[in-house]
């Protein structure tokens, strides 16, 4: 037992490895600060809010190299280390992204500064998810993200949008229950919150019982709800419909990176190196194919475009799965590698549908013909789509090919039958998802439609979208640069 | 000889008369063609016009060639991997006089041409192929290279297919131009094996380079029987003479061109030509063909009953002595009797034509109608057409070989030539003597006859008509060419065929023929004795009618066979082939069908089926999708709990 002098030194040096964090917290603060001042200029706390993110993205950056010598931060309640730090990056930037994209929207934001406080606490509960290595805090930052989002997802004040948003807390509060119940079975049965902790392990692998693994699926079911897995999927469509797209977007993003960073340490430890009685892979295995199969297949019957992309991000939660469910290191890396691609591709695709639902489009069949009057973002939303697809010449191929090159070695070595299903559930819902994915740009494109317009092809849209797609081909042509950097981060526990 | 030294042994002048000579012709091919319908009538001034400019350069040429070293000019024509092919011109006393002639026929025909086809359609055509005639001939003539006279033999061919054909409404004129064309091809094809067979040995075919190499004898054999294949089909020798008399169906005017100087000579020519790659062996075969021919023409000229078919067996026997003449090693004999025949016979052709053109024509006012080349219905027009009835006997009595006219020396010198090989030879080439000889007195006995029915005598269908001499511009043509039948052209002394011309076409040999001379013109005195005392009877043979029947014998055992076989094809394209590839095509018209069913629904279908299940497997897991959150949970939870028991058990 430590003595309470080195808590409080162990503390004070923690937050040496805690700055962005702290800059995110400061900076919630001072946004709401600033909205009881500028209350008409919601410019001001955007700006603000940008600058935090910005802040702490360079934070992150400039001790990248600290992070590569993992520690305990806090009493060991979060961990400091690379690869929670490449996952903060992507938030941070998708935050950024998020921000701007809302400030494109041309009507007047209702409660700005509390959007953008919302928005940045649910960037600081990623943030402290993707750190966390105990219980409590797993819980704890699970929860800031989550009643953020309750309250972003009804951001559009619609009767729609207020409906999305309630059931997302309903579901949301029963899902989190029955994970906060798993844990306290966790912790009866480990007695330890520490899930990084050798008892942890220990006592699991010593210690089987089925109330176990009832308890561990609990726990789960909290994880599967944030990254919007099967079977906890079934608030993602409405949600997705109604929020405003912005909003969309960085739930597309955000809290499903954070859920699957803490879900891929929550799940190695559970697997135990291969040791544990519970065959945890298959349980990931099984999640990911009913992810795709349920995301995929509803997919194609959808009308709405921001309702498709719904069931394609529980789609693609499964595709993510895929990297955790090898249970390699490679894998780990793989999959950061395709959490990135996707995040660019998604951003793509959620910067132009925001750009077209601004001009009235929402149905798929209301995008006809829009490809000969906005060409370029036409263009630029396919090469999204065609990432997300998983096809060359992006990113989105790239991060498929080497995901599934992991999740072939891992069958190679496990040789269970759950994981090449798993491959050929992947691989054949990739040929389902092509149909829907390229159904808007198929109106776009092949379909006649009667716009008559003239369109500045120098927006803000198209310069970011311009860098988007260049980042995503680039990571298609030259993925070496990317993976020479997630390499280097160092995945052990 | 160098091309130096040519030129500078011919002057410019020379080469310019040459090239006139043989572009004047082509020139007014040209013009002819080119010249509106509008002023159609313009051709026949114009035509004449150039032909006669070529004449004039041709006699220049004649003159200027005669007794001089050959004039030669030789390019390369193309060249084939590492042969190269020359073309070029050959000019020496043989071909400078054939030019002449040549020329000079064809001017003098296009002039009656103006009078006899006055008021043609296609007047234009006419006078447009008769210049193309003379010029593929006149190419002929100067050819230094056998592959070169191949080419233009074939113009030759195709130019009397077409004037053979002037008169294509008819069938019979298409019809013989279409026999004429296909039985000259028969010769031609043998003709070309024998250039290459040439080819093969001697490596080109300039006809100076081969006279200088030694040639195997057994294969020159066998190429010379087939360039003489060739000249069987070009000068109607036995047996593909058939054309000839088909041949008359064309305007006389062309009949004249075709008997007298342009087409059946051209056989006769070559044979001058390329003489020295004869054999021997192949000689033998060529004298005998010759005589075979010459008979044939002669019995069968002698019941004919066609004022122009008479002329054309007569044609064809004289050819047959030409070739007989060459056959027996003496080509300055039958090149002479070339010469002498092309005017008289080319008279004897004008003649017929003024007569038929003046009964045409007064038929045409009196309109009465009857067959006006059948001489069972003309007789005593003596006194009706007595200028034609002067050239008639004047040519006639040329081609009969009576003294004192051209053909009397030529005849003499084949038979001189003849009495020299016989009695050098084997004992058959007296038989070949003898034919000779039968087929002069015959020569006779139908010329007196065709003579005696048509002139004298009571007048038949034409007593009723008023008949009047055909135009000057008809009749100068023929007096030129009568005068042309008389000895003093061809040798001072009417009883020497050794004059200016024999003596130099070739290396002439002199056979020291005043006795076959004597016995020549008695010969031939007799015969005409015997004409006259036999001038009532009728010589009513169907054998000697029908040209021996090789006509009927070709189209019996040659042609109904070939169509025959044609027909027999053409029906095993029609049943086996056709009847293959419809099935073929309905075969695959069926799999097509079955495939196209085969997509539709298995593959179609499958697809169909796939996205079908795809979509109810999404409308399934839709369908948890109610809109009622508790729903939602339930779902979720008894997901979850349905999860933990499938692990667990």
């Amino acid at each position: 037992m430590q003595s309470f002098a080195e808590k409080l030194q162990s503390t004070a040096t923690s937050f040496g490895g805690f700055v962005p964090e702290l800059v995110l917290s400061a900076g919630i603060v001072i946004i709401v600060v600033a909205g009881l001042i500028a209350r008409k200029q919601p410019v001001w706390t955007a700006l603000l809010c940008a600058l935090v993110f910005l802040a702490s993205l360079l934070f992150e950056l400039t001790y990248w190299n600290a992070y590569a010598t993992p520690r305990g931060l806090f009493s060991n309640m979060l961990r400091s280390d690379s690869f929670s730090a490449y996952l903060r990056i992507i938030i941070d930037i998708s935050g950024l992204l998020t921000v701007f994209m809302t400030t494109r929207d041309p009507k007047p934001l209702r409660f700005h500064a509390e959007y953008y406080a919302l928005l940045a606490t649910v960037i600081l509960g990623a943030h402290l998810l993707v750190m966390s290595q105990s219980l409590a805090m797993v819980f704890l930052s699970l929860e800031m993200i989550s009643l953020s989002s309750y309250v972003l997802a009804g951001f559009s004040f619609s009767r729609h949008g207020t409906e999305g948003s309630l059931k997302y807390f309903l579901f949301g509060s029963v899902s989190s229950a029955a994970m906060l119940y798993g844990f306290s079975f966790l912790y009866g049965l480990t007695g330890t919150l520490d899930f990084s902790a050798p008892e942890f392990a220990r006592q699991l692998i010593e210690h089987p019982s089925p109330l176990f693994f009832v308890a561990a699926a609990f726990a789960l079911a909290g994880f599967f709800f944030k990254i919007a897995a099967a079977p906890l999927h079934p608030w993602v469509p409405d949600v997705y419909e109604a929020a405003p797209t912005p909003v969309v977007a960085f739930f597309a993003v955000v809290p499903k990176l954070a859920g699957l960073g803490v879900l891929a340490r929550f799940t190695l430890v559970l697997q135990a190196g291969g040791h544990a009685i519970f065959d945890w892979q298959l349980v990931l295995c099984a999640v990911a194919i009913l992810s795709l199969t349920v995301g995929n297949f509803s997919a194609l019957w959808q009308k709405n475009a921001k309702r498709l992309m719904g069931y394609s991000s529980v789609a693609q939660s499964g595709f993510l799965l895929v990297g955790i469910a090898a249970f390699l290191p490679q894998g780990i890396h793989y999959l950061l590698f395709y959490a990135s691609a996707y995040a660019v591709g998604s951003f793509i695709v959620f910067l132009y549908l925001h750009y077209f639902e601004r001009l009235g489009f929402s149905s798929l069949e209301s995008f006809a013909g829009t490809g000969r009057v906005w060409l370029w973002p036409s263009v630029f939303l396919l090469i999204g789509f065609i990432s997300l697809t998983g096809l060359p010449p992006t990113g989105g191929f790239t991060g498929k090919l080497f995901i599934f090159t992991s999740l072939w070695d891992a069958y190679q070595l496990s040789g269970k039958s759950i994981v090449l299903w798993l491959m050929i559930f992947g691989l054949l819902n990739t040929v389902v998802s092509l149909f829907y994915y390229l159904r808007i740009p198929f109106f776009a494109f092949v379909r006649n439609g009667k716009h008559v317009a003239t369109t500045n092809n120098l927006t803000f849209e198209n310069l970011l979208g311009l860098l988007l797609v260049v980042g995503i081909l680039f990571l298609f042509f030259n993925p070496g640069l990317l993976m020479g950097w997630i390499n280097k981060i160092n995945f052990a526990l | 000889m160098t091309p130096l030294d040519t030129l500078q042994a011919h002057s410019s002048f020379f080469v310019i008369c040459l090239g006139g000579a043989l572009a004047l012709p082509l020139l007014s091919f040209l013009l002819c063609f080119y010249v509106s319908e509008k002023y159609s009538w313009a051709t026949s001034v114009l035509a004449p016009f150039l032909m006669m400019a070529s004449t004039v350069c041709a006699a220049v040429v004649l003159y200027q060639a005669w007794n001089h070293p050959a004039f030669t000019w030789q390019r390369v024509w193309f060249s084939i991997a590492d042969h190269t092919f020359t073309a070029g011109i050959h000019v020496n006393n043989a071909s400078a006089l054939m030019l002449f002639v040549v020329t000079g026929v064809s001017f003098l025909v296009h002039v009656y041409s103006i009078g006899y086809m006055a008021g043609d359609t296609a007047l234009r055509r006419y006078f447009a192929m008769l210049g193309f005639f003379t010029f593929s001939m006149l190419g002929i003539v100067v050819s230094d290279n056998l592959l070169l006279i191949f080419v233009f033999w074939e113009l030759v061919g195709f130019s009397s297919y077409m004037l053979i054909g002037h008169w294509n409404e008819s069938p019979a004129a298409a019809e013989a131009s279409k026999r004429a064309f296909i039985i000259n091809r028969v010769g031609d094809a043998g003709f070309l094996i024998g250039l290459m067979l040439v080819w093969t040995h001697g490596h080109t075919f300039n006809i100076e380079a081969l006279r200088a190499l030694p040639l195997d004898p057994a294969w020159m054999t066998a190429a010379s029987l087939c360039i003489f294949c060739g000249v069987v089909g070009k000068s109607a020798q036995f047996p593909l003479f058939t054309w000839l008399p088909d041949a008359m169906e064309g305007p006389t005017p062309v009949s004249a061109l075709i008997h007298a100087a342009t087409m059946v000579t051209a056989g006769v020519f070559l044979l001058g030509r390329a003489h020295f790659l004869f054999t021997p062996a192949a000689l033998n075969v060529v004298a005998i063909t010759g005589a075979i021919t010459a008979l044939l023409g002669a019995f069968a000229a002698l019941s004919q009953h066609d004022i122009k078919k008479v002329l054309a067996y007569s044609t064809m026997s004289q050819l047959g002595l030409m070739v007989a003449a060459m056959g027996a090693g003496a080509p300055e004999a039958a090149l002479l009797h070339l010469f002498t025949h092309a005017f008289f016979k080319a008279c004897l052709f004008l003649s017929a034509g003024s007569i038929i053109h003046a009964l045409h024509q007064a038929q045409h006012q009196s309109h009465v109608n009857f067959d006006v080349q059948d001489i069972r219905l003309l007789g005593g027009l003596r006194k009706k057409l007595p200028f034609t009835f002067i050239m008639f006997v004047v040519s006639g009595s040329a081609l009969a070989g009576l003294p004192l006219f051209s053909g009397f020396l030529s005849k003499d010198a084949i038979l001189a030539a003849l009495v020299h090989w016989s009695n050098t030879g084997d004992a058959w080439h007296w038989v070949v003597l003898l034919v000779v000889a039968l087929v002069s007195f015959v020569t006779v006995l139908y010329t007196f006859r065709l003579v005696w029915t048509i002139f004298n005598g009571e007048e038949k269908s034409t007593a009723s008509l008023v008949v009047s001499e055909p135009p000057v511009v008809m009749r100068a043509p023929m007096a030129v060419l009568a005068l042309a039948s008389v000895w003093i052209w061809f040798s001072w002394n009417p009883f020497s065929f050794s004059g200016w011309i024999y003596n130099h076409i070739g290396a002439a040999k002199d056979f020291h023929g005043g006795f076959v001379s004597m016995a020549s013109a008695a010969w031939v005195l007799l015969a005409l004795a015997v004409a006259y005392a036999s001038r009532g009877r009728k010589l009513d043979s169907r054998l000697l009618a029908q040209g021996f029947y090789v006509d009927l014998f070709s189209r019996k055992a040659i042609e109904q066979p070939t169509l025959q076989l044609a027909d027999l094809t053409h029906r095993a394209d029609k049943k086996w082939i056709d009847g293959f590839l419809h099935a073929t095509a309905y075969a695959q018209v069926i799999v097509a069908n079955l495939t196209g069913w085969f997509d539709r629904a298995i593959v179609d279908g499958f697809v169909d089926g796939a996205a079908g299940l795809a979509k109810s497997i999404g409308s399934f897991t839709r369908s948890f999708q109610g809109g009622k959150i508790q729903l939602y949970i339930f779902w979720a939870a008894f997901a979850i709990i349905i999860f933990i028991i499938w692990t667990l058990l």
